[in-house]
């Protein structure tokens, strides 16, 4: 009862919208970083990043001087001795001719034992014996700059961060008498190597593809992009997951907007955990419903160096291979990563096989039904009695039989995945086949549908973002039943509603047809036809970079002819 | 969605915006009118169109130098306080109520009779309804983008048509050259001059465009754009069609598709082009329909649109009804085409002038 | 919550539709094996009512070759018929069409008919309505070729059985839309609309009709034996001296004026009138040799531009110049003279003799027909400043008194293979 209500109170009554504005991208001036104000976004963030350090700890937070409270606080947070992999050790450190009590904390597994043993107990047990002279410093500094020749070492005031530190694979030192204690990251876990990319094969081009390590990641790119101004930003998602992410960003590049907006969606997620980019791209992107991805979801690294290079924003989660570039127009969905290798001629043949391949997958079915239903005198005759005679024995209508082969269709490419082994693609192949000519043979349906049916699945094959591709298969039903609804009436209607629906859609407040749909400068030379790497003068123009040329106009000097300048 | 004061599109879109408005004619009668104007110096008739629209275009943009950044409501506004702008704002939904309604019943009967014969028209016209509907759901800003992507295809397709009709082109089919004589090609040119009527729409777009040189650079764009594309269609069809016979098919574009057969197998390919109609029609009539929505809730002084839009709907869908025939149709098609220019150039003229007339004289008070 | 209800609400409205608009055929649904497809369209004067109409249906399963899968072995050899004539009288076409819809199994389509036969006694009587109303349908192509037959049409399409072809609507369209034959010229449907519906150009048909000859023995009794070794073509459809499986042949053109036919054209008269509109691509035509009389030259003819025409009224009375620019190649040279060597002879003679043969077709028309097939209207119309002078001068009326003066420019450019014939030592 109540449903109805409900349903009848959002029929007659009209719901305000919400107030607030949705993002748009601002123009941005070129700034260096050299003259850079503070009322930049990412100075400002700068600033606050300080201020948060030097803020003292909550006074219920803070660590105590007395050895035992630490102990005692320590085992009750990690529930000492319920969790089995957390180790304890309790040593002494020698100070001066005192030996102070001290203790150490970490996962076995998560972390190094070596460098647990050689750079931070032996040092600690060990050196501090042999250096039994005066000392003159705390013991704080004493410890921080003569005892742990570790890299990575934090002195911490609060409980919550060694404890984060310890979950995430590092070790806390606490020594009786210090109010702060020591964080060393020794993270040791077994995980993959670089491997070579799974789903974005290039036949020219790098093979390397991201791992599911953090600072793994974040080499890869920085190791492509030699640039001081390559920004690694971590945030922290999830309460209990506290999934490491780090936005990556060009700063005298970037729309700092931009980069205000995605750090502003990334701290606003109130979830308990968030495991992977997939997770995260859900929770970030602007519309559900919308079949197609609005970020691009890549596991190459060269792929996402040029994709930064040009003014875009990576996100990268810890634990998941794919990291997340935004914001994405309609036509970046359609690049691959190998647009940049390959030469001019070839890159466009291939753009434009992708592009009939996108046309085929969407549209074959529903304009076949559209034509055998409702406008057959645009069938050349030969073929439309052969078409005929071949139907002659079929019971069933066209859009059942299609229906029919499509679902099937569909059924093998799943089973296809899941079967494991060798077997899996061959097992797709061959049953499409079979089933295909068993059904023929059956007179179930046409000879001409297999055609049909195995063109469209190759359209969508041959489609570069995995997404997309999937997108593209819900879409071909609603288009189907579009074309045996009203023929080409009903395909133009369907193409109709969702172009207007993609051109109202905003990827982190870039419109998401552009540069087609709102015409921005038209300078930028890599949307649907490709020009070649040495007029790629201009970055996007919808990205509102601060700087928009990255190539002089004449950049290949070698084909001036030097002898003029010797004159 | 807010009144227009975020929504902002560029002058591609704007120009692309009213040239389909104006050029969607083409594809249900324009070429058979001009050949019924004046046989077969149509051509000729199409020029006087243009040129007469041009002055007229040219003297209300030089009245509208002064209002930067206002719209005609706010014009007449100034020009007689709440009453006239509430009477401007009634004539313009009035009559982009009835060009939605005439056309949308148009190009459902052109549908019916192209390729769904048998089919109810309401289920025709629902197509185009739901069509209207969800398009407005999402907005100006979509709308008009969606302009910029999908006219040049239009063009494209249009071209092509053109093209594939060159072995049945025939200069001699333009003799004698005056055709039904000049005094004739003249009068009936002037009147036609309805048929770029909607280039009143443009006043309803300066919040969007901002600034009065773009709202100028606009208005120029959008005519020559349109005038060459009338003035070349009709100049073909006289071409490929002779003089009495061009006079009769219902669908004259549609009529030059049929013919076109280049060897044994690109032939009958007239179904391809129901795309490029159906989604000119589409665009048409949800613009159309949106700038009517819209007036009426400025007028109205109400904020939001989406609650409107159901409402229109079921108002636009039933009133398409009203005629009882494709004839009917026709007769009142005819009226648009004649008197249009009133409403559209001298009405948006007279309250220019008013309200210039009404801003020197408060200038004059005020500088006293 | 309201994310949820968004989504049930569209879920359950589309549900809606589709379940009502129903999978299984909306309103103009038509699956393609619901449908027959005629091939051709007949028409006749009926004797049990207005109009006999005959239509070629089209057996998909003996033109597609079996059921799907089957590979072609089994197929070809059934000796089912590729076509199925149906017969009947009646008031109109789409009565007629109405009738035939109650009695056939499959609704009839006629979007792929690709050519109309008119019989030469409806023709005489009068076709406009009929024309008009193929128009007026949507499924009509356009460019379906017309004909006229001097027999019945349902005797002509029981007799067309094509031989090289497995595909009847293959068979007209080679027929029929060649630009390589030029006994007659290829007309469509809708130039012939356009040519009946204006003033100042007269329709014309394709000429065809059975040739009943079954034996060689037979072929001397036709043909105009005087003319033998003149010209080609100089028959009509039932004359032609040939012998073949294909009872079907096309010859000549029937010319019409006010929608009635009014004469024929045969083949030779008909290369004239393609010359004349411009239509002409290519033919052999045979001379008489000047030194030889029983020798013959022939040469094969091609027409590269359009011909230059130009129309000047005097007192009321019409004069049209004409300016023909032919090509032509010698391909046979019977008495080995060295034609090659002085062309301007062989040229010079046989631009006359052509000449001769187009002055004698106009003749023709304006004598015998009074109708402007060749569509010199369009000439003269240029000299009249508006609509009302030229609808005052009345075109059609004053044709008969036209006056031609025919130029014929012959080039010949090559010899074949054969630069110089030798001939026979002694």
């Amino acid at each position: 009862m109540s449903f109805v209500r409900r349903l009848l109170k959002k029929f007659l009554f009209y719901e305000e919208p919400d107030k607030q504005e949705k993002f748009i991208l601002k123009n941005n001036e070129a700034v260096s970083v050299k003259d850079s104000k503070s009322q930049h976004s990412i100075d400002n963030v700068l600033e606050q990043k300080k201020k948060e350090e030097e803020k003292g700890p909550d006074p219920d937070d803070a660590i105590s001087d007395d050895y035992d409270t630490n102990l005692e606080y320590i085992k009750r947070v990690f529930s000492i001795p319920l969790n089995s992999d957390i180790v304890l050790r309790e040593f002494d450190i020698m100070y001066g001719c005192k030996p102070v009590r001290a203790f150490i904390i970490f996962f076995d597994g998560m972390t190094d034992t070596e460098i647990i043993n050689n750079y931070i107990l032996k040092p600690l047990m060990v050196n501090s014996v042999m250096l039994l002279k005066d000392i003159d410093e705390d013991l704080e500094d004493y410890i921080s700059k003569k005892l742990m020749p570790h890299c990575q070492v934090k002195i911490v005031k609060a409980y919550s961060k060694v404890i984060d530190e310890v979950n995430f694979g590092g070790c806390g030192l606490f020594v009786e008498g210090l109010s702060v204690s020591f964080s060393a990251d020794v993270k040791g876990w077994d995980h993959r190597g670089i491997e070579r990319p799974n789903n974005e094969i290039v036949i020219r081009g790098p093979q390397e593809a991201f791992n599911e390590v953090l600072r793994a990641n974040n080499a890869q790119i920085r190791k492509r992009i030699k640039d001081a101004d390559l920004i690694v930003e971590d945030v922290l998602v999830g309460k209990i997951s506290k999934t490491p992410c780090s936005i990556m960003y060009i700063r005298d590049v970037v729309n700092e907007s931009l980069v205000a907006e995605v750090r502003r969606r990334l701290k606003g997620i109130k979830v308990d955990y968030m495991l992977d980019s997939g997770v995260l791209e859900q929770l970030i992107e602007d519309s559900t419903i919308y079949p197609s991805p609005q970020v691009i979801s890549t596991e190459r690294p060269d792929y996402v160096c040029e994709l930064l290079v040009n003014g875009r924003v990576a996100i990268i989660v810890s634990g998941s291979p794919n990291v997340l570039v935004v914001p994405t127009t309609a036509f970046d969905l359609m690049h691959s990563a190998e647009d940049i290798y390959i030469r001019y001629p070839y890159v466009n043949l291939l753009r434009f096989i992708r592009y009939t391949a996108a046309f085929l997958a969407l549209l074959l079915p529903g304009l076949y039904l559209a034509i055998t239903c409702y406008h057959h005198e645009m069938i050349p005759t030969d073929l439309l009695l052969a078409i005929e005679a071949s139907r002659e024995k079929v019971p069933f209508p066209s859009l059942v039989e299609i229906l029919l082969m499509e679902v099937s269709f569909e059924l093998i490419r799943e089973a296809g995945v899941r079967v494991p082994g060798p077997i899996g693609p061959t097992l797709g192949i061959i049953g499409a086949l079979i089933l295909g000519q068993a059904a023929v043979a059956a007179n179930i349906v046409s000879p001409i549908l297999i055609i049909i049916v195995a063109l469209t699945g190759i359209g969508s094959f041959a489609i570069p973002n995995y997404s997309l591709a999937y997108s593209i298969r819900i879409l071909r039903f609603i288009f189907i039943f579009l074309g045996s609804m009203a023929g080409f009436l009903g395909i133009t209607l369907g193409l109709f509603v969702f172009g207007v629906w993609s051109t109202s859609l905003k990827s982190f407040g870039v419109p998401f047809m552009s540069p087609l749909g709102p015409r921005t400068s038209g300078k930028f030379r890599n949307v649907i036809y490709k020009a070649p790497e040495w007029k790629q003068e201009n970055r996007p123009d919808y990205l509102n970079p601060k700087r928009g040329k990255k190539q002089a106009h004449y950049s290949m000097l070698w084909k001036t002819d030097d002898r003029k300048k010797k004159k | 969605m807010q009144m227009g004061n975020r929504i902002r599109f560029g002058s591609f879109e704007a120009v692309t915006f009213i040239s389909n408005l104006i050029c969607t004619k083409l594809f249900l009668y324009y070429t058979r009118l001009t050949m019924e104007d004046a046989a077969n110096a149509g051509w000729i008739s199409a020029i006087v169109s243009g040129i007469t629209v041009l002055i007229m275009l040219t003297v209300l943009l030089r009245m509208y130098r002064k209002f930067d950044g206002k719209d005609i409501l706010d014009i007449s506004e100034i020009a007689g306080g709440k009453f006239l702008r509430f009477i401007t704002g009634t004539v313009i939904t009035l009559s982009l109520f009835t060009l939605t309604v005439v056309v949308i019943r148009k190009f459902s009967e052109d549908m019916k009779i192209v390729s769904l014969p048998v089919s109810p028209l309401s289920y025709v016209m629902s197509f185009f309804i739901i069509g209207i509907a969800l398009a407005c759901f999402f907005g100006l800003e979509a709308i008009v983008r969606f302009h910029a992507i999908v006219i040049p295809v239009i063009v494209a397709g249009f071209v092509v048509i053109l093209l594939g009709v060159t072995p049945q082109m025939d200069i001699t089919n333009l003799m004698p050259f005056w055709g039904t004589g000049i005094k004739d090609i003249l009068t009936k040119g002037f009147l036609r001059s309805s048929v770029y009527g909607e280039m009143a729409v443009l006043f309803l777009l300066p919040p969007f465009l901002g600034g009065q040189e773009k709202v100028r650079r606009v208005g120029y764009g959008a005519f020559f754009l349109s005038a060459f594309f009338m003035i070349l269609g009709s100049l073909i069809y006289i071409l490929a069609n002779p003089y009495p016979t061009g006079l009769e098919p219902f669908l004259p574009i549609y009529n030059m598709t049929r013919v076109i057969a280049f060897g044994r197998f690109f032939q009958r390919i007239e179904a391809l082009f129901v795309f490029i109609w159906a989604m000119a029609a589409l665009l048409y009539l949800t613009s159309t329909f949106y700038f009517m929505v819209y007036t009426f809730a400025k007028t109205a002084g109400l904020k939001y649109i989406r609650p409107l839009v159901l409402p229109f709907i079921v108002i636009v869908f039933s009133a398409a009804f009203i005629p009882d025939s494709l004839m009917e149709v026709i007769s009142i098609e005819t009226y648009i085409i004649t008197g249009g220019w009133l409403v559209a150039f001298v009405f948006t003229g007279l309250i220019l002038a008013a309200a210039s007339a009404r801003k020197r004289v408060r200038k004059e008070k005020c500088s006293k | 919550m309201k994310h949820r209800q968004k989504i049930t609400r569209a879920a359950v409205i589309l549900l809606s539709l589709v379940v009502a608009v129903s999978v299984s055929g909306c309103y103009d649904q038509r699956e393609i094996d619901d449908l027959a497809y005629p091939l051709a369209v007949g028409l006749d004067i009926g004797e049990a009512n207005i109009l006999r109409m005959s239509l070629q249906l089209a057996a998909p399963l003996a033109i597609g070759g079996g059921g799907g899968g089957e590979s072609g072995g089994g197929g070809g050899g059934a000796a089912t018929e590729t076509t199925s004539i149906i017969t009947v009288d009646t008031p109109s076409i789409y009565s007629g069409l109405d009738l035939i819809n109650n009695i056939i199994s499959k609704e009839i389509n006629l979007s792929h008919a690709k050519v109309i036969i008119i019989s030469r006694a409806l023709a005489e009587k009068g076709i406009m309505e009929y024309i008009q109303a193929i128009q007026r349908g949507r499924e009509f192509r356009p460019n379906m070729f017309i004909l006229v037959s001097e027999d019945p049409p349902d005797e002509y399409l029981a007799n067309l059985t094509p031989i090289l072809e497995s595909n009847p609507s293959k068979y007209y369209e080679l027929l029929l839309g060649k630009d390589y034959a030029s006994f007659f010229e290829d007309i469509r449907m809708s130039d012939f609309h356009f040519a009946s519906e204006v003033d100042f150009r007269e329709p014309t048909a394709i000429l065809t009709g059975i040739n009943k000859k079954e034996r060689v023995d037979q072929l001397a009794q036709s043909g105009n034996k005087e003319l033998a070794g003149k010209m080609e073509g100089v028959y009509q459809p039932a004359d032609i001296p040939v012998v073949s499986e294909l009872k079907n042949v096309v010859m000549g053109m029937a010319v019409f004026k006010n929608g009635q036919m009014v004469g024929t054209l045969n083949g030779a008269e008909s290369k004239c009138f393609q010359m004349v509109t411009g239509k002409y691509e290519h033919s052999y035509w045979t001379f008489p040799d000047e030194y030889d009389p029983s020798k013959m030259v022939v040469m094969d003819i091609m027409q590269r531009t359009s011909p230059k025409i130009k129309a000047v009224i005097k007192d009321g009375k019409v004069f049209i110049d004409l300016v023909l620019d032919l090509e032509g190649d010698f391909t046979s040279i019977q008495s080995s003279s060295d034609f090659e060597d002085y062309p301007d002879q062989m040229e010079n003679r046989a631009s006359e003799m052509i000449k001769n043969e187009i002055a004698a077709m106009l003749k023709k028309t304006t004598d015998e027909f009074n109708s402007d097939i060749c569509g010199f209207g369009r000439y003269v119309k240029g000299r009249f400043m508006t609509l009302d002078e030229w609808k005052k001068f009345n075109w059609p009326e004053r044709y008969s008194d036209t006056e031609f003066n025919i130029q014929v420019k012959l080039k010949i450019r090559r010899t074949g293979l054969i630069i110089r014939s030798m001939g026979h030592p002694g």
